[in-house]
Parts: structure tokens; sequence; C-alpha cells
């Protein structure tokens, strides 16, 4: 196993005349949880969706365990997609199905505890929930597997203040410690007690990558007064 | 886990193919009932039911052909894309797994619409016995099928009618395959990629038309299907240049497919 969980190395990419991620280096380690904080369109969830194979890159590369994303990344990555992205049609207990299936990793009896824990019926098809009740499950799923790297898109962006606890409650107490979670989001003064490093991305360039005592420590504020400060509008 | 792919690919499919299969065979048996009631047979209503009984047919035909490309198109590059794409696949899985389907259901839609016409047919018997022994006689009709065509064309019947079936499989793999080509080919633009999938479908179907023109022994425009001894005996002689030809079309495309969808995806 490479030291390095996820690596990128002059990763750049470009929608049409748009820049979306200019020539980003990074290295993320295991067994933190790190924060990928900017404004919109900062490039955070292209980044996300690269290390997902979800977009090819125009420039550079990306890595994970040292290898392009790909049958083998994946099996190993848990990704929350900062959208409803799950079939309408499905029942709740089919996904669960449907993840046991597919990753050897994903734990059914604990996703089935946690759903009833939030009163979710499996019968129920997803296009019959609410909002905020399919984002729950889609955070059930992929919190229920022990994977090496949790990559989550915006995953407290549109719920409610009580939900958002539950969710950062729910992220740390079931990723498994050798795992590193990377949260990306704007909502820095919510998850900021649980990171143990920040990037801050702006315009597809990385601005820092420190670690959050280091930001406490030499600035002298929250990372959320530091994150206002830097991108001052 | 390709089977497991096929397993939720059946999973999302069969309810709805299930009812439109249910339901043309409900009117074609009210279709050939109506017939039997001259109340019925000879007014607006009989008429009404044979028209819906030929528009379900169109339409279940129709809704196989655009079930095959939205399976593809939403299910791998769309929305759903993030859940497919993410999964420990490789992209050959994923297409086969689509393909397969695919097969099964345009396969299922044909013999569906030949079992209605047969539906239709019985239902106009409203006697038992007459439709026990209509049923036997078309049963020792059929018995009579494969010596008269054995002497009329003098060739193999069963052979024949494994070529039929194997050219037809060959050429169901190479015409789904391109239709999934052309999807991957107008993934590829940024702005309109359905109108860039459609247009990619009519030109690499110019090409291989093309081609075909190009191969000497093909008459592309002749087709398969033929009911003349003599028509046959054309058929026979052309398979063996037409199953090899469609079958590396058809390794082409699903090569092309599954290469875009591995290295050249990119999800909105």
């Amino acid at each position: 196993m490479t030291e390095e969980l996820l690596s990128c190395q002059g990763l750049s990419k470009q929608f049409g005349h748009k820049t979306a991620l200019a020539g980003v280096d990074l290295s993320l380690g295991r067994g933190r949880i790190v924060g990928l904080l900017g404004p919109n369109g900062s490039g955070k969830t292209t980044l996300i969706k690269l290390a997902n194979g979800l977009l090819t890159p125009s420039r550079g590369e990306i890595l994970i365990n040292g290898e392009a994303p790909g049958p083998a990344s994946k099996a190993v990555v848990s990704y929350l997609p900062d959208a409803n992205y799950l079939p309408s049609w499905m029942r709740v207990r089919d996904l669960v199905n449907m993840f046991e299936d597919f990753y050897a990793d994903f734990s059914a009896d604990r996703a089935v505890e946690m759903l009833s824990t939030l009163e979710i019926s499996g019968g129920e098809r997803l296009k019959h929930l609410s909002k905020g009740t399919k984002e729950k499950v889609q955070l059930v799923l992929a919190m229920c597997r022990q994977a090496q790297l949790y990559l989550l898109d915006e995953p407290i962006g549109g719920v409610d203040p009580a939900a958002r606890d539950y969710i950062l409650r729910t992220i740390l107490q079931n990723y498994s410690p050798e795992a590193t979670v990377l949260i990306s989001t704007h909502l820095i003064s919510d998850i900021e007690p649980v990171l143990d490093e920040a990037i801050f991305i702006q315009n597809g360039k990385i601005l820092l990558h420190r670690p959050v005592d280091d930001i406490r420590e030499h600035e002298g504020k929250s990372v959320d007064e530091y994150f206002r400060e830097v991108f001052k509008c | 886990m390709l089977r497991k792919l096929l397993k939720y690919e059946f999973l999302a499919t069969a309810r709805v193919f299930g009812a439109c299969y249910l339901g043309l065979a409900a009117l074609s048996i009210l279709a050939g009932l109506s017939m039997n009631f001259p109340a019925t047979s000879n007014s607006i209503v009989g008429g009404i039911l044979l028209t819906a009984y030929i528009c379900m047919l169109v339409a279940v035909m129709l809704f196989t052909f655009l079930t095959i490309i939205r399976r593809f198109y939403q299910n791998l590059l769309g929305g759903e894309g993030y859940l497919m794409n993410t999964l420990p696949v490789h992209a050959w899985q994923l297409v086969t797994s689509k393909l397969i389907a695919a097969l099964v259901w345009a396969a299922a839609s044909i013999i569906m619409a030949g079992a209605s016409f047969f539906l239709l047919t019985a239902a106009t018997i409203t006697s038992a016995p007459v439709l026990f022994s209509s049923l036997g006689e078309l049963f020792v009709q059929l018995s009579h099928l494969p010596a008269y065509f054995e002497a009329s064309t003098g060739l193999s019947f069963w052979l024949s009618l494994l070529q039929f079936l194997l050219l037809m499989a060959v050429e169901g793999i190479s015409s789904i395959c391109r239709l999934y080509t052309s999807c991957m080919v107008g993934h590829q633009f940024r702005r309109w990629r359905v109108a860039a999938s459609i247009i990619a479908y009519f030109l690499i179907s110019f090409a291989v038309s093309t081609l075909m023109d190009l191969i000497p022994w093909v008459n592309a425009s002749e087709g398969v299907l033929f009911v003349e001894g003599e028509g046959f005996i054309h058929f026979s002689s052309q398979f063996w240049v037409l199953l090899p030809t469609e079958a590396v079309l058809g390794v082409l495309f699903f090569a092309v497919t599954s290469y875009l969808l591995e290295k050249r995806l990119n999800l909105d």
C-alpha cells in the first residue's frame, strides 16, 4: 500500500473555455478528516468527480493508492455526490441489497439499523421520499462502507441544522479509523470541529493545505474566520 | 459482477415490459373475441379494438427500441451514471449487461408480437372443439414444413433455421452496439449531446452501409428475409459473408463503446 491515499499531479480540467481545475498538486494521507473548502464554483466537485473517474482529466493525473481511478479504486472509495443520484424507482431495501452485492466492505446490517433509527421504511420507493430523507438514505449507504477514502460532496449543504448535526455525527461514528474522509463544503463553521486538515481552493487552484491546529495557532483565528478573510469578496 | 449487473438491469425493466406484454395480450384477445359477434365485428367497436391492437403492437416495438436506448443513455450517462460508474466494475461489464438485457427484451418483444397475433386468431374461434382441431391442423401443417422447405430449396431446413437465427442474433448485437457507440460519441460533446448522438448514429450507419456496398457478393438492400426458394438459396450463400462482417462490426462498436465509457467519461 503506497503512503499516499490520493495524489494529484498537475491536475487540470477544462470545460470548453472554462478552467475548472488549474494544475492542482495535492497529496492526502490516511486516517484523517479533511475539509475541501472553497466558494461555489471553486472546483471542489470537479476534483471529487475526477477522483471517482466520472470526469477525464484534461491534463495531469489523479491517483488513488497509486493507480488511476478504476474498479480497484472504486472498491475502496465511498462517494456521496451532491445530488440525488439513486434510481428513483428503487425501494430502499433494493438499494441496501445492491450495495451489499457490489461492495465487499458494505455492512447491510448496520445500514438497516441506521435506516430503522431514522424511521425510513425499507419498502418505500425513493421517489416517494422527501429530498431530505433521500439525502439521509444516500448518506447511510455511503457511510456503512468500510472504505479507505470517503468523498463527501456537500453532505450538509441542503439540510436543516438538526439534520446537519445528525449527518456529522454519523460520519464520525461510522468511518473506519484508518480511512480518510474528504468533506467538501462551504459551511465551514459546522464542520470545523471535526476537521484535522483544511484545503482552501479557489478558481481551480489550491491556496493552502494545512492542519487545522496549525491554522488556529499561527493565524490566531478559527478556520471559518480565516476562510472569510482569505475569500473576502 | 456481470450477473449482479444483469439482476438489477432486469429488475429495472421487467415490470414495465411485463405490463406492456400483458396489455398487448389482453387487446389481442379482446380484438379477436369481438370478431365473433356481429354486433361488435360489424360495428365501430370491432374496428376500434382492431386498430387499438395494431397501435399497441407498434407501440410495444417502439417502446422496446426506446427503452434499449434509454437504459444506456440515462442509466450510464445521466444522473444514475453517478451510481453505475462508481461501482467497482469495468466499463465493458456495464456495456455487456446493457447489451444482454437489450437482446433479451428485443427477442421477447418479437416473440410476444407473434404470440399476440396467434392469440388474436385463436380468440376468433369461440368453440373449444373447433379451436383444438384447428390447433391440431396447424401443428400437422408445421410438421410438413421442413420437408417442403428441403424439397423446394435443396437446403437443410434446420441448418437454414440455425443460420437465420444466428445471423439475427449477430445483427442484433451489431445494431445495438451501434446505438451505444452513437451515444458515447455524442457524449464527447459538451453541449447538444442528444443531437450529436443522433447525428453520429446516422453518420455511422451511412459509413456501415457504404462499407457493405463495397463488399462483393453482398447486396445489403435485399436483407435477410425471403419467402421464395431461390431467395433462400441466395441467403445461404450470403450468410458466410454477412455473418463475419456483422460480427466484426459488432465487436468494433462494442470495443469503441467500452473504451469511451472507461477513458472518456465526463458526467455532468
